[in-house]
């Protein structure tokens, strides 16, 4: 739809924007807040990992390292990342270990839904 | 004063899915916490992630984690089995028992989920098949 086009409807008149999200998207303000929704995410979820219960050596102590570095990726798809390959253990917890789901905490607490893209593993 | 005390969430979920025909085959392998040791298959637990109680007076919003651990090589009854129990949850709605209300009156305030996490489990030797599924619902005390 070329965005130039009016359309009325009840006395009202708008022009359509078909670049909208894009525009949305690419705003400095929704990037910041965005940006800022993500870290209050992160910072949250940094306090559900857990830590100081594992024995040495356990498959749980060895990712407590990596885990614990969660970071952010500036922009429009601001991103909580875990770092390393285990994170889905702490996640979704294990037949004898209980989910802590740090990521799922700190989505919630900070307002926003867990909404994974489905399709194989998260 | 009378105080409002909430409800076991996992206890009622609980009891609720034991009462579930479609859920036969799991019998009352609903398991909290760790699974046993050798725990016989299909199995399923139930994890409270999160929990508000502030959604409205009495009523409290939980977050809960449903694992569902299949025979090795049974993805496909696997899967199944974890759509028939989100398909539970969802009929939750309104369940009233003695003790709890599960969800809300309509499916504005229902059982919301997110797309279901799922791999081998290879925690497992050999590997099985399991599916996650994160359900939101809202109890109040009866």
């Amino acid at each position: 739809m070329p965005r130039s086009r009016t359309v009325r409807v009840g006395g009202f008149q708008w022009t359509p924007n078909p670049d909208f999200a894009d525009d949305h998207k690419n705003d400095p303000k929704f990037q910041n807040f965005s940006f800022r929704l993500a870290s209050s995410a992160a910072r949250i979820a940094r306090t559900h990992v857990p830590s100081g219960f594992m024995q040495k050596g356990s498959l749980q102590a060895r990712l407590q390292g990596r885990r614990a570095t969660t970071k952010l990726n500036a922009g429009a798809n601001a991103q909580v990342v875990f770092q390393g390959s285990g994170w889905h253990l702490i996640e979704f917890g294990t037949p004898t270990t209980p989910p802590h789901a740090p990521l799922r905490k700190g989505i919630e607490a900070a307002g926003m839904r867990y909404q994974p893209r489905g399709g194989g593993e998260e | 004063m009378t105080l409002v005390v909430m409800p076991d969430t996992i206890t009622a979920v609980r009891s609720y899915l034991l009462t579930v025909d479609e859920l036969a085959e799991v019998g009352n392998r609903i398991y909290y916490g760790a699974l046993p040791a050798e725990p016989i298959f299909p199995a399923v637990r139930i994890s409270e992630i999160d929990s508000t109680e502030d959604v409205r007076p009495a009523w409290g919003r939980t977050l809960l984690q449903v694992d569902v651990w299949h025979s090795d090589g049974r993805f496909r009854d696997c899967r199944g089995l974890a759509a028939t129990l989100a398909a539970a949850l969802v009929a939750s709605t309104n369940t009233v028992a003695d003790g709890y209300v599960l969800g809300g009156p309509d499916n504005v305030t229902g059982v919301s989920f997110a797309p279901f996490a799922n791999g081998w489990d290879d925690t497992w030797k050999p590997p099985r098949p399991r599916y996650v599924v994160t359900a939101g619902l809202l109890i109040r005390p009866n």
